[in-house]
């Protein structure tokens, strides 16, 4: 692999020493490879209704995933007209009011807040309080403020966990902006977009040797979010992809479309039965998901037993095959493809 | 006369700071279940949401994950935003985590119906009111509110604003590339001002679904179980400042 000195005039973040970063023919061609024969992407179902857990996987994996839990924090006590701080302890949750200043606006800490830490530095009531004294805005504002964090909390660790953008070569000279990435075990990577279709799909290693396919997506501004977890200001995206008319999933009920029916309930993602696929799954490996839902929501409460009833008969709507598309474009003042939607989906 | 003018002055910022606008927002997410319908994106949602917000002035910020985000614990947080917030505050409820038709699962699990949501949250003197939801089958909010309890009805309130994660019959994806639920990764950039679209750092409601509408359908055209976000609520909400940059 030919290497020069890098000089774009701007300040190197990647590659080595100072060198360019160059994805090899092989490896574009191995792209070019995957993409006939690529299957469908390969989606976590988010949510309900089936019992697999989420297993993550990676084209480029050496290691599964790992569930990571949050290192339990918990709050140290108020000393008396001193900030509000936090200190890590392990074996609790986080679960504390959060004071409030007299404007309503989080801030410093300016009043005790009662704990049953003995390391407490705060004074000790001597008489008990009464419904007098207790200030129910006071109580309000603590509970409104309320962080209670579980730390059994779930959180699978991000496939990538993105370093830098930098810029990377073809045989030929191309330019391919690509981002630095290294994974949960490890190991360094870059994401291109090597069509430029504006998704970043195609993972190199860093001798610039395809390795395999990213899922989700993946664009410059998801890239961007990832890079700065802190929730900071992001300009605008110049490059958002082109999706679909939001019209119709739109419902303004201050008009309410001049309908009480949904006005798009059209096409069913699933059909009848609730199909999902559980994640890196084949699509064949259906869930019945109305099972599920019942074991999910199983208990001695007889309400929820009649929704999962009722969940049923709302899923058991008609089949409305090529009807979709026109109620998908119909307009919002008229369709009177509309009264034939089912009563019972309401 | 310095003085005097130094007083007017702290006096004027005083009464601004009492009559400004705060925003209350209750997070809510549950990744452990404690079972084995558990995800593994939802938790990450609602804290990321919480880096967002707790940057925004005049904000009071709560979350709630997992075990501590039961029906009950929510009920009463949002009462007592209820009781805090004025006619010119604004609430911002969040969930991310399983749902179905007619409401969003709660630890337990428990369902806590979007009926039941909005019964609370009309409650609220605040004038606007916003909830975010990214789970399965959200958009079905729009259905069971106008069904049950209406959107057209006065028990109803006028303010209240659904974004939802997908349509009624639609499940919500999550996804460990993507690092979090399409819906909820669209709204991070969004509340950021990826979808500032005047760029004039303030994050519009209509802004905002626009801009997560095309992340989240074009994220999902071509897979096997696209994906809709949906905006329910009155039309007057569209220019309603979310986030300021």
């Amino acid at each position: 692999m030919e290497t020069k000195k890098f000089n774009s005039g701007e300040k190197a973040r990647g590659g080595k020493n100072n060198t360019k970063t160059i994805l090899t023919a092989a490896g574009l061609a191995a792209v070019a490879g995957a993409a006939v024969g690529a299957a469908s992407v390969k989606f976590t179902l988010k949510r309900p209704e089936e019992e697999e857990p989420v297993k993550a996987e990676t084209p480029v994996a050496e290691t599964p995933q790992e569930e990571t839990q949050n290192q339990e924090t918990t709050q140290q006590p108020q000393a008396q007209a001193q900030t509000q701080q936090q200190t890590p302890v392990s074996g609790e949750d986080i679960t504390t009011p959060q004071p409030i200043d007299s404007t309503g606006g989080t801030g410093q800490a300016t009043q005790p807040q009662p704990t049953d830490n003995p390391t407490a530095q705060q004074p000790v009531p001597t008489t008990p309080a009464t419904e007098d004294d207790i200030d129910p805005d006071l109580i309000a504002q603590q509970i409104a403020g309320s962080q209670e964090v579980d730390n059994t909390d779930i959180e699978l660790a991000n496939i990538i966990t993105v370093d830098n953008m930098d810029i990377a070569y073809g045989p030929d000279g191309s330019e391919y902006t690509v981002a630095m990435f290294h994974t949960p075990d490890g190991g360094q990577f870059m994401l291109a977009d090597t069509d430029g279709d504006g998704v970043y799909s195609d993972v190199f290693d860093l001798n610039g040797n395809y390795v395999g396919s990213a899922e989700g997506n993946l664009t410059a501004s998801d890239l961007q979010e990832a890079a700065d977890p802190t929730g900071g200001y992001m300009a605008y995206d110049t490059e958002a992809p082109i999706g679909e008319d939001p019209t119709n999933d739109i419902v303004a009920t201050d008009t309410h479309n001049g309908t009480d029916e949904p006005i798009q309930d059209g096409m069913p993602a699933v059909t009848e039965g609730e199909i999902a696929t559980i994640e890196g799954g084949n699509p064949e490996e259906l869930v019945d998901v109305e099972d599920v839902l019942a074991q999910l929501l199983s208990s001695n409460d007889d309400s929820l037993a009649e929704l999962a009833d009722r969940e049923i008969v709302v899923d058991d709507e008609p089949d409305l095959d090529d009807d979709d598309d026109d109620l998908a474009d119909s307009d919002d003042d008229d369709d009177d493809d509309l009264d034939d939607l089912d009563d019972d989906e309401a | 006369m310095r003085k005097i003018i130094s007083t007017l002055v702290l006096l004027f910022f005083f009464t601004a700071s009492i009559f400004a606008q705060h925003t209350y927002v209750l997070l809510a997410g549950i990744s452990n279940y404690g079972d084995e319908s558990n995800l593994g994106q939802t938790t990450k949602d609602v804290k990321a949401l919480k880096e967002i917000f707790d940057k925004q002035p005049n904000t009071t910020v709560a979350i709630l994950t997992s075990k501590y985000a039961s029906g009950s614990n929510i009920e009463e947080k949002l009462n007592a935003i209820n009781k805090l917030a004025k006619p010119t505050d604004k609430i911002i409820f969040c969930f991310s985590g399983h749902g179905t038709t007619g409401g969003f699962v709660t630890y337990g699990p428990q369902l806590f119906s979007y009926q039941t949501l909005a019964q609370i949250l009309s409650r609220a003197k605040a004038k606007e009111i916003f909830c975010f939801i990214d789970a399965c089958k959200s958009g079905s909010v729009e259905s069971d509110a106008s069904a049950n309890f209406g959107f057209e009805s006065n028990s109803s309130h006028p303010g209240l604003t659904f974004m939802v994660a997908s349509r009624a019959t639609e499940v919500s994806w999550e996804n460990n590339w993507v690092g979090h639920g399409f819906f909820t990764k669209a709204l991070l950039k969004g509340l950021r001002g990826s979808s500032d679209k005047n760029r004039d750092k303030n994050v519009t409601l209509k802004e905002l679904f626009d801009y997560v509408y095309n992340d989240v359908t074009a994220r999902t055209k071509d897979t096997e179980a696209p994906q809709h976000p949906q905006l329910i609520g009155p039309s007057s909400s569209y220019n309603t400042v979310i986030t300021r940059w």
